[in-house]
């Protein structure tokens, strides 16, 4: 992020601070935090693995790792700590941004793969767990998580409360930046073949344009976590298993930025300013005719005159 | 059948005719949608209630998104009768399957009924009605089985649906899935399950193991089912087998087995169903609405004490050329008092020789004379029309700020647009206060043009009296300056004048008040017209907030009527049942 637009984000922060502090309101939620913490030898970039109970997430990130790293539970609390897969180089630095954070809910594995040595590939417990710790965990995480991956399964992808989550979390981020999958796509193909797969991957599509508002229906990846070589998932590698250039994740940062700004201000101009003070100055108007009806009259047509009379 | 039952259904009815006086008279859509789900819910209550030995069971089946209804809906009946598909939150309304359409009582979940053609099958269902499907084979003759949208998708009407349906049923089935059955969505139908003592059972869909079903029955029991059994189907290629009676046979054979209940006395199912809609009620319903007639007092009472801006009207420019023709031939404007005590002193001596000419006098002042016959001329006014019209809108987004001031009102007020045209006054009437007002005055300026000052007419008048004074009156037609001089003059020779004018001097003083100021006295009176009227006016858009204010709740009498009859209906249900 360059510091010209890291300047601007501040002083929009600033106006819409001093906007809530005006009208006695609380701020929005602060989303946008991408690079923000991190010190400037810091150079990874953060995947979160976002998604609900039992749609693979763990099974995703051992597919894409190419051994198992993370406990794939079929029920139960589920993931329960954060799983960071980061190379060793860059270990203590993520470690100690997740102490600050999420103290003592991670767990770190570490790798010697050059190629890949500024991605950190993070597994996330379950958003819609029993456990409230649970969503607290990924909810502190997600303002971090510059790349988000969102992850379906068959029979969840139209439920309400992971797209309410889903619509919050784009507030801060830049749609370029999200991949969506859905997983368990053998099922389907067993089921309904190539037309059932294709019928589903157009309406999830579809229902993520229609839920976040965009132009244009996204990409979804429908991909199987036990065939890593099907269906959408070596685009999903070639995808997430390629690290990024320094200046492409910059770019990404500036999109993220440009996005929550506009929804500052968006949020900024919803609170009607213009409206509220114009209603404030009729208010003031009434006050000082009432006044004067109230207290200035009586005493100067009534109370002065009689005084006058009496002396 | 119990007395109980009997007495609170007629309690229920009071309320009902009760509540459906308000239809209309409520200002917040909320909460008109809020009274609305309680109507429909009582019907619900009513058909637990009133039961019937011989009803057939109604099931429904109430599960998340992909959990398999529809598709256990056709495994059940043995037929492909609802709608299935890959894609999620399909089934869009409830589908009754009934052996015959009298096994459904006609108002069944308070609903429209639109029977389904055999040649519409598989069918989907659609929100607003209920679709109900004839046919005559074995499990039907047993129960009567609806089918339901999802309670946890993105379809914003589905779980309302599946909501209603539950409250309508006499038995439920659950339908989880391993993916699912730890949802949140199912926590309150389980516990409502509970507390009206509704037959529940319990199955899984897409097992893969036996160890998730057992996870599943160990949080059903902690729900406070007792032993409960969950049955369930494995998923199409799994290698799971659920025990002997367990699946999906098991759950078939458990089903036709559900005897319709009926208890002569009151039970408990039926005390908390009775109860939990009465406290609703009074929670969501009653409490807001006596919170919005306390409101509704504290705004009348603010637009009362309300004081619109007075309007800064003057009209006296538009009189300013008449006050001056007047002034000019008013004799007591021209002496005024004190210059009549001079002049009588000093024209004593000199005014003999001057009046020998009175042309002289005539000749000077002739510059100075306006002449006839000119049209008049008003002065350029300020725009009063449109300065009214301003403070009437002022005022007006006075009173709205105060109704915008309270939440409630808040509300009211963002409902009313359309609905509502006459809540806000015409600005424009303010205007045309002025335009009738001044209207008014130029005719009178019109009459008025040509007239003789009142004190001028009553002097000369007077002055006939006087020997000699008719001539005096004919010369001051010609000049009133004359008149002036002359009865100056004349003072030394006639005293009632000298009198009159001088010693007169408070009477000169109140002549001038009264009498010559004709043109203020006028203006005054036109300029407080004006204010009048547009106080009138302001009062009158207020008088409409307030009548409009009190017709955004029902009256307070009856909504105390509600609260006796749910006070009524909490006594009944304390007392013992049976007869009485």
């Amino acid at each position: 992020m360059t510091s010209e637009s890291a300047g601007i984000l501040e002083d929009i922060q600033d106006y819409v601070h001093r906007v809530a502090r005006t009208l006695g309101v609380d701020p929005p939620e602060e989303m946008f935090e991408f690079g923000q913490r991190s010190k400037p030898e810091d150079r990874w970039y953060l995947i979160g693995l976002i998604g609900g109970k039992e749609v693979g997430k763990s099974a995703l990130v051992n597919a894409l790792v190419g051994r198992p790293i993370s406990e794939s539970t079929s029920h139960g609390p589920g993931t329960e700590k954060v799983v960071a897969y980061v190379h060793e180089d860059q270990a203590d630095s993520v470690a100690s941004f997740l102490q600050t954070e999420i103290p003592d809910r991670y767990e770190m594995v570490r790798h010697r793969q050059e190629d890949l040595n500024r991605r950190v590939l993070l597994d996330l417990p379950d958003i819609d767990s029993h456990y409230a710790v649970h969503f607290e965990t990924v909810r502190k995480l997600i303002r971090f998580i510059l790349f988000p991956v969102w992850i379906q399964s068959l029979e969840k992808y139209a439920d309400r409360q992971p797209m309410e989550l889903l619509r919050k979390v784009v507030q801060g981020n830049a749609p370029e930046n999200f991949l969506y999958c859905l997983n368990k796509a053998d099922q389907l193909e067993r089921s309904g073949g190539e037309e059932a797969m294709k019928e589903i991957k157009e309406d999830y599509s579809s229902r993520i344009a229609q839920s976040l508002s965009l132009s244009q229906p996204p990409q979804v990846c429908l991909i199987s976590a036990l065939q890593p070589d099907k269906y959408d998932f070596p685009r999903v590698k070639a995808i997430l298993n390629r690290q990024r250039e320094e200046k492409d994740v910059q770019t990404s940062r500036t999109l993220a930025l440009r996005q929550y700004g506009g929804s500052l201000l968006g949020w900024a101009k919803n609170q009607d300013l213009r409206d509220r003070v114009q209603r404030a100055e009729r208010m003031e108007e009434q006050l000082i005719n009432l006044l004067r009806h109230r207290i200035e009259r009586p005493i100067s047509e009534v109370m002065l005159p009689s005084v006058r009379q009496d002396a | 059948m119990d007395r109980t039952i009997d007495s609170i259904l007629e309690r229920l009815d009071a309320l009902d005719t009760e509540l459906f006086s308000w239809d209309g008279r409520l200002g917040d859509p909320e909460l008109s949608a809020s009274l609305k789900r309680w109507t429909s819910d009582l019907g619900a209550l009513r058909h637990h209630l009133v039961g019937g030995v011989n009803r057939k069971p109604i099931l429904v089946l109430i599960g998340g998104t992909g959990t398999g209804k529809s598709t256990l809906t056709n495994r059940l009946l043995d037929r492909e009768v609802s709608a299935t598909s890959f894609r999620r939150t399909f089934t869009s309304g409830p589908i009754a399957f009934v052996a015959q359409t009298e096994d459904l009582p006609e108002d069944w979940l308070g609903l429209p009924h639109r029977r389904i053609d055999s040649k519409d099958l598989p069918a989907k269902g659609s929100p607003g009605y209920l679709s109900v499907v004839e046919m005559a084979i074995e499990p039907l003759a047993r129960f009567s089985l609806v089918d339901t949208p999802d309670v946890d998708g993105d379809a914003e009407t589905h779980y309302e649906q599946a909501e209603q349906a539950f409250r309508w049923a006499d038995a439920v089935v659950f339908l989880v899935t391993p993916e699912k059955y730890q949802m949140t969505e199912l926590l309150p139908f389980y516990r409502l399950a509970r507390r009206y003592e509704i037959p529940s059972q319990f199955m899984m869909n897409k097992c893969e193991s036996e160890e998730v079903v057992e996870d599943y029955r160990k949080q059903i029991e902690k729900r406070g089912f007792s032993e409960p059994i969950v049955y369930s189907i494995p998923r199409d290629d799994s290698t799971h087998l659920p025990p002997e009676d367990e699946g999906l046979d098991g759950l078939r054979d458990s089903l036709m087995g559900i005897q319709p209940s009926w208890d002569e006395q009151i039970t408990l199912g039926q005390r908390n169903r009775t109860q939990d809609l009465a406290l609703r009620l009074g929670d969501q319903v009653l409490l807001p609405l006596r919170n919005d007639l306390a409101s509704v007092e504290k705004l009348t009472e603010s637009l009362h004490q309300f004081v619109s801006p007075g309007p800064q009207v003057d009209v006296s420019p538009m009189t300013a050329e008449l006050q001056e023709r007047m002034q000019a031939k008013s004799i007591l404007y021209l002496m005024g008092p004190k210059r009549i005590l001079e002049r009588a002193k000093k024209f004593t001596t000199s005014a003999y020789q001057k009046v020998t000419s009175p042309t002289s006098w005539f000749g000077k002042k002739s510059g100075k004379r306006s002449q006839e016959g000119e049209t008049i001329e008003v002065r350029a006014l300020p725009d009063f029309h449109s300065m009214l019209v301003d403070q009437f809108r002022i005022a007006q987004a006075q009173i709205r700020d105060i109704l915008e001031g309270n939440s409630r009102s808040k509300v009211w007020i963002s409902q009313a647009g359309e609905k509502e045209p006459d809540l806000w006054i015409d600005p424009e009437g303010a205007g045309e206060i002025v335009d009738q007002e001044l209207e008014d005055l130029n005719r009178w300026l019109k009459d008025h043009w040509e007239s003789t000052p009142r004190d001028t007419k009553t002097i000369l008048s007077l002055l006939n009296y006087i020997p000699g004074g008719k001539r005096v009156v004919e010369w001051s037609e010609a000049s009133p300056y004359l008149l002036v001089i002359v009865a100056a003059a004349y003072n030394s020779f006639f005293g009632p004048i000298d009198l009159l004018v001088i010693g007169g001097y408070s009477v000169a003083t109140w002549l001038g008040e009264k009498l010559s100021n004709e043109v203020t006295g006028r203006v005054r009176k036109t300029n407080q017209i004006i204010y009048r009227r547009f106080e009138e006016l302001m009062r009158e858009q207020v008088e409409h907030q307030i009548e409009w204010l009190e017709k955004q709740t029902p009256s307070k009498s009856s909504i105390e009527r509600a609260e006796d009859e749910i006070d009524r209906i909490a006594a009944l249900l304390e007392s013992e049942g049976g007869a009485g």
